[in-house]
């Protein structure tokens, strides 16, 4: 016996772009192995280009016949595999793949420089106030040895010679293998490529093995820049993720357990409430929302990988929560589940912001910031979960729509982070001053990614503003998204502050590259403008699981 | 049927055994066998599930049970590998301590 809204059965059509968007980052990934890592950015190009044209195919196909449906070899539900698109899922590949490769784009300037930054030794000022600092070395029958150097920064009026510089000698010294990253593109790839078919899967089983292949995807990267520091990061994260794996696991198991089957649409018409599904629902809850909130922290990881996590690897344990949320969960259980996570949403947003207010430095600004963003995305679920009212579809577009602008937004802010702290060799705020003048673009995409992270979108948190407005019980949610964005506003002034002065006190290390500028501003305006237009969202009207007029 | 009971019983036993490990130990290598302890604890509980109808088995929960070997050798050999490599650059078999410095 059903309690859940079904979901509108999909039309059969053809599953070769689907099929694609899946198959081409994968096989691309698998040449690079086999020609040559050096061949890797050319592959990478060549599977964006592909998958580009793809999407723009499985998006026309979807938007004039509507959901579609892909049995794989021919085989149904339940013991055959399907893939589903509908208006989410297409928008949210296209959010992936544009995302994706902007940031890739990103990636293939920004390792060299990054590298040649840290590589680079200058001869020490003369003066008294240099400071060498050396960390103990670690005997382990092999001679390791951290050595960090640190200049004070300089006034302007020194001669270059005097140039700061953040030298940091590896565990290794492989210093010059190092400069390419070459292993990020293959991994990338796998990644991508996971990503997708988590997106297009219409079995949960199918959506727990695409997200094993996007954590063993995201470990590899995480770890690339070597060091105790990345692996230490590398393994909290697979540690992390390997155990809310086993809590969503476990939830699945047991939802198999009651109802026979692990197809979202049969396990639709199938569920009915009791204890199993209780405990079932908490598990895959509390598992796919750990998922949802770890990303490493800023120069842990190389800054197009902290870029990719935190605004994509995200998403994909929260597209399986909506699917779970709204088109499998029975809507008795709901109410009661909601009030929680909107509590959790509204306590991330104003701890994060609250501490990204307190921060002195732009790193740390930055990751609690980023905390409070995920919040607004678990909003979407107390005001979206009465699922016949009207205002509940408004909640749902907006909560959507701001996840796929969160991630134009957070992966700009934190290309850019990297960028000011690459320049300035340091992060702390008060060396901002005039920084304006050093790199107009950079300040620019700043402030236009810190815009967005303050309105969350002008039409997403508008949509979730009217939906908490008319939705009586939900006034306090407009609250603290009204809240958040005040806070957000004043982090994100507390950087923008001293940057416009007009006096510089320093010099910078070496001028960016133009796409290292350039193109975390394109993510920002692209924040920005799905801020303001809203064709995206008669996208989304196609296999909503509300009811809309007219339909 | 009360094998079925015993095994799915034990099953959460193990799971949670292994959840306590995994947050309170702190040698990385304790906290991947614990790891390993729930993945099995699942398959365990699956195979009872298999049984659930009792004269014809399910195959498919035995199926599931092979796709979580896959996954959880993987992520096995993935997380062992980089024990050993915090190993060689630490001197040491824990979590390296972050002292959030860029």
């Amino acid at each position: 016996m059903s309690h859940s809204l079904l979901t509108t059965l999909g039309v059969m059509g053809n599953p070769l772009w689907a099929t694609l968007v899946i198959m081409l980052p994968l096989l691309a990934a698998a040449l690079i192995v086999i020609v040559g890592h050096r061949s890797g950015p050319w592959f990478a190009l060549a599977a964006t280009v592909g998958v580009l044209v793809s999407l723009f195919k499985l998006a026309e196909s979807v938007w004039i016949n509507g959901p579609q449906e892909y049995p794989i070899g021919g085989w149904n539900a339940p013991l055959g595999i399907q893939w589903y698109a509908d208006g989410l899922t297409v928008l949210m590949l296209l959010m992936m793949a544009i995302v994706g490769s902007l940031v890739t784009g990103y990636a293939v300037k920004s390792f060299r420089y990054s590298e040649s930054i840290r590589f680079k030794t200058q001869k020490p000022p003369a003066t008294p106030e240099t400071t060498v600092k050396l960390l103990p070395r670690y005997e382990n029958g092999v001679s390791h040895s951290t050595e960090r150097l640190k200049y004070p920064l300089v006034s302007v009026a020194d001669p270059p010679s005097t140039l700061p510089a953040l030298v940091e000698e590896s565990m290794d010294n492989r210093a010059s293998s190092k400069s390419d990253y070459l292993l990020f593109w293959p991994l990338w790839l796998l990644l991508w490529s996971g990503l997708n078919g988590l997106l297009l899967s219409a079995d949960l089983l199918n959506g727990y093995i695409c997200l094993e292949i996007v954590t063993l995807a995201t470990v590899p990267l995480l770890i690339l820049k070597g060091g105790a520091m990345a692996l230490g990061t590398g393994m909290r994260y697979l540690l992390i993720a390997w155990t809310a794996s086993l809590f969503y696991l476990l939830g699945l198991v047991l939802l198999y357990r009651a109802f026979g089957t692990f197809d979202i649409q049969l396990l639709a018409l199938e569920i009915g409430s009791g204890p199993t599904t209780w405990m079932a629902i908490l598990l895959i809850i509390v598992g796919l929302l750990i998922k949802t909130s770890f990303f490493p922290f800023l120069f842990r990881a190389p800054a197009p990988v902290t870029a990719l996590v935190a605004a994509l690897v995200i998403k994909a344990p929260f597209y399986l929560l909506l699917r779970l949320w709204f088109e499998v969960f029975p809507t008795t259980v709901l109410p009661y589940i909601s009030n929680i996570l909107g509590a959790l949403g509204a306590l991330a947003i104003v701890w994060g912001g609250w501490q990204a207010v307190q921060q002195q430095r732009l790193t740390l600004l930055i990751a609690y910031g980023a905390v409070a963003q995920v919040g607004y995305l678990l909003l979407l679920f107390p005001l979206a979960s009465g699922i016949t009212d009207l205002w509940s579809l408004t909640a749902w577009q907006g909560g959507v729509y701001f996840a796929i602008g969160h991630a134009f937004a957070i992966a700009a802010m934190f290309l850019v982070a990297d960028n000011i702290v690459q320049l300035l060799g340091t992060d702390h705020l008060d060396k901002l001053h005039g920084f304006g003048r050093i790199d107009p673009i950079s300040l620019v995409t700043f402030a236009l990614a810190g815009v967005s992270m303050m309105g969350g979108g002008l039409v997403a948190s508008g949509l979730l503003l009217k939906a908490a407005w008319i939705s009586h019980q939900w006034w306090w949610i407009g609250g603290i998204v009204t809240g958040g964005g005040l806070l957000a506003a004043a982090y994100v002034f507390k950087v923008l502050k001293p940057a416009f002065e007009k006096t510089i006190s320093y010099q910078l290390a070496e001028p960016l590259p133009l796409s290292m500028k350039w193109i975390p501003l394109l993510l920002a305006i692209a924040a920005i403008v799905l801020g303001l237009v809203t064709t995206p969202l008669t996208l989304l009207e196609i296999g909503a699981p509300f009811e809309y007029e007219g339909q | 049927m009360i094998s079925n009971l015993i095994f799915s019983m034990a099953a959460m036993g193990l799971f949670t055994i292994g959840l306590y490990i995994v947050l309170i130990e702190a040698h990385l290598l304790r906290k991947i066998m614990a790891l390993n302890i729930m993945g099995s604890s699942i398959f365990l509980l699956l195979i009872a599930i298999a049984a659930r109808h009792s004269p014809p088995i399910d195959p498919l929960p035995h199926a599931i049970v092979l796709i979580g070997l896959v996954i959880m050798v993987s992520f096995t050999a993935l997380a062992l590998r980089l024990a050993r490599r915090i190993d060689q650059e630490t001197g040491q078999t824990c979590l390296p301590k972050d002292d959030w410095s860029i």
